[in-house]
This record gives structure tokens, C-alpha cells and sequence, in this order.
């Protein structure tokens, strides 16, 4: 089984639309989106705060499940909706994850989901897209833009290309009701979220 | 009596500050690591400047203490004083050497313990100075290195309490044992 890392120059959508033109010899579109189920097991979603600006503390998320639907044709038209098991936290010490999971962060008790529903996407360079969406957390919710990008497509043999996607962003933690530790941590919060998915297979004619 | 040795009539200025320096700054770092320990993680700013006034103190005890060493070694000390029993004698020298090896070991697995840490938090000597962590966070040695640096550290204040009961027993006895490591 040969495995070929290729670094891609044009969007997945556009490859699998121009393959599906040749295999099909049609100059009809693709159709409808396809619907991804995705959890921890396609990805991670892990964050990082500054501490004294000396030095960084991160933490992720060891659960999440969500859905995100893409039309091959136009990614412009994908949508995300993603929830976050909070009490999944993991970091670099209990004390630190009990910390993060108390009233004065988290509030696990209280609000057990972050939850974050993309309202759109925009293609902002080859392979960069720009996510906006609702992020909720701590029962607060804020507009939150993320940068994903696309940084590999890996074949395996007969299996359909998997692209993988960095996504990042910043939030400010005490918009969202988290101002302890002022002294101590910083406000910015920084997101790293790497994602892959199996791509649509290329649609057999009739 | 002529004296019999060529060891120095005194302990020097220099031997006499950094003695009672180093015992200064074990009475100061020994009880901020209990207080730094219990602080409640909540507290994150204030437990951090703590653990930065341990490390920054021990890291000053063991420069203190290669510097006595190294004098020591020049100079050497001033020949025991004759009031004290043979036996006496012996057993101060041994507790000495004890507590030199552990000014040295104390520090050294307290270095180490932070550089194994789960938590990794910089050492910043005087909160300015990075020091470098040598090896990197692990999982096996990091309760290993903390339970003996504890264990050490305590051997330690032991060791010096009874160096230091003994010290004003001898004193109170009327010998000059405290006098010359104070005022020579």
C-alpha cells in the first residue's frame, strides 16, 4: 500500500469536482453536502492561556462531538456544529483541571457544553478559510471567528483522501464571565483545533 | 602552648558570614515550602511568587555552601577547641560533614524537582534569571525527586537544629565554640 503526502494547491472541493467531471465525462455539478459526524477520535481540540506573559499553561478537550456539513462544490457553504464535553478537560495537573472546572471557570456544574454553530465560512487565500460562528461558554455567547486551514491531504492506497485541517482562533476568556486570576493568567485565551476528514467518495455514474 | 598545626587561629569574616547566611536562609526557605505547598491553587499568583522565593533562596544555599566549601578546603578550620571530649570532637565533625553534603544534595533534587515537575513552571532566580530545567517533566522520577528532597530537607533542619543545640549547650558550658563562629 503506497502512502504519497501531497501538499495541496487547490481546494479538496475542486479536485473531487474535477475528477468527478472526468470520471463522469458529465459538466454537471456535484450534488448535495456530506454530512460528518466527528469526535476525538478526528481530531483535538486543546487551548493555551499565558501566564505572567513569562510562559504558556495549555489544556484540550478529551471529548467533543459535532457535525460538520460540506458541499464539495462550494465550501463557502459548510457548516459546523460542534459540542464540547467540559468535564473532559485534561492539563498538566489535576489541581490545574479542578481549578479550570470550577465556578470561577468553567462552572462544569453549570454548564456542563461549550458549544460553537458556524453562521459562515469564507475562503480567504488557497486552502484558508475563515469560520465565523456562535461560540457559547459559561451560558455566555459570543460571535467567534477561527482561521482553519488546510494543511495536508493524505492518500492511502484505494481510500479516499483525508484532508487535515489546523484551525485557530483567540477569545477573550472574560467576555465570557472568566476574570479570575487577572494577576496571574492572561485574558487571551488561544484555540488550536486540528481536525481530519475523509473527503466524499467520487459519485458512480447512475 | 605552641600550636600544633598550621590551622588558622580563626574562623575568617568571610567563613562566619556565609555560616550564619546560609542558616538565615534555611530558616526562611524551609517553612515557605510548607506554606507555598498549602496554598490553595486558586491562588495562583501568590503561590507562584512562593515557589519562586523557595528556588531563588536554594539556589543561593548551594552557591553559599560551594563557596564554604571551597574555603574550607583553602583554609581550613581552626583546630577544635581543647575543652571539648575527643568523642565530641569526632561527632561534630562527622554532623558537619553531614550537613555540608546535604547543603549540596537539598538543593540539587530541589533543582531537579521542578525540572521533572507535571506542571512546568520556569525557575526564575530573583524572578529575573531563567535558570534552564537540564532534563524535561517525567511522569516516574518527579514523586521519587520530590520525596527526597523533602526527606533530605528535613534531615537537614534536623541535623542543624542538633548542630545548633549543641552549639549554645557548649556556649552555656562557658566554651568559645559560639563566640568564634560569631564574632571570631
Amino acid at each position: 500500500m503506497s502512502t504519497a503526502w501531497r501538499w495541496p494547491r487547490v481546494r479538496p472541493g475542486r479536485v473531487v469536482l474535477a475528477l468527478a467531471l472526468l470520471l463522469l465525462g458529465r459538466a454537471t455539478a456535484v450534488a448535495a453536502a456530506t454530512s460528518y459526524d466527528i469526535d476525538q477520535r478526528y481530531g483535538s481540540v486543546g487551548f493555551s492561556v499565558s501566564e505572567l506573559g513569562l510562559f504558556d499553561t495549555e489544556g484540550n478537550f478529551r471529548k467533543f462531538a459535532g457535525r460538520i456539513a460540506i458541499d464539495p462544490a462550494d465550501p463557502t457553504l459548510t457548516k459546523i456544529d460542534v459540542a464540547i464535553d467540559v468535564a473532559s478537560v485534561a492539563m498538566s495537573s489535576a489541581q490545574a483541571a479542578k481549578l479550570v472546572l470550577s465556578p470561577a471557570y468553567f462552572d462544569v456544574g453549570e454548564h456542563p457544553a461549550i458549544r460553537f454553530r458556524s453562521t459562515s465560512v469564507a475562503a480567504i487565500g488557497p486552502n484558508r478559510y475563515r469560520v465565523s460562528g456562535l461560540l457559547r461558554i459559561r451560558g455566555v455567547t459570543h460571535p467567534q471567528q477561527l482561521m482553519a486551514v488546510l494543511t495536508a491531504e493524505k492518500i492511502v492506497g484505494k481510500d479516499p483522501p483525508t484532508a487535515y485541517f489546523t484551525v485557530t482562533g483567540k477569545l477573550h476568556r472574560s467576555a465570557f464571565g472568566m476574570t479570575a486570576n487577572g494577576n496571574f493568567l492572561g485574558d487571551v485565551v488561544r484555540i488550536v483545533i486540528h481536525i481530519h476528514l475523509a473527503l466524499p467518495e467520487i459519485a458512480q455514474a447512475n | 602552648m605552641p600550636r600544633r598545626t598550621d590551622a588558622p587561629l580563626r574562623w575568617s569574616p568571610a567563613q562566619r558570614r556565609l555560616h550564619w547566611a546560609v542558616a538565615f536562609l534555611i530558616l526562611l526557605a524551609f517553612p515557605i515550602a510548607w506554606v507555598m505547598a498549602a496554598v490553595p491553587f486558586e491562588e495562583l499568583l501568590l503561590k507562584f511568587l512562593l515557589f519562586q522565593v523557595h528556588k531563588t533562596l536554594g539556589l543561593l544555599v548551594l552557591i553559599a555552601a560551594l563557596l564554604r566549601l571551597a574555603i574550607r578546603f583553602r583554609r581550613g578550620r581552626p583546630e577544635w577547641d581543647p575543652g571539648l571530649p575527643g568523642w565530641q570532637q569526632k561527632a561534630a565533625g562527622r554532623l558537619h560533614a553531614a550537613l555540608y553534603v546535604l547543603l549540596l544534595v537539598v538543593p540539587v533534587l530541589g533543582y531537579l524537582v521542578a525540572c521533572t515537575a507535571p506542571v512546568q513552571i520556569p525557575t526564575l532566580f530573583f524572578g529575573i534569571l531563567p535558570i534552564p530545567a537540564i532534563v524535561g517533566e517525567s511522569k516516574p522520577w518527579f514523586p521519587l525527586l520530590f520525596a527526597l528532597h523533602r526527606a533530605a530537607a528535613i534531615a537537614l533542619v534536623l541535623l542543624a537544629t542538633g548542630h545548633a543545640a549543641a552549639a549554645i549547650h557548649n556556649h552555656r558550658r562557658g566554651l568559645p565554640v559560639l563566640r568564634r563562629m560569631w564574632s571570631g
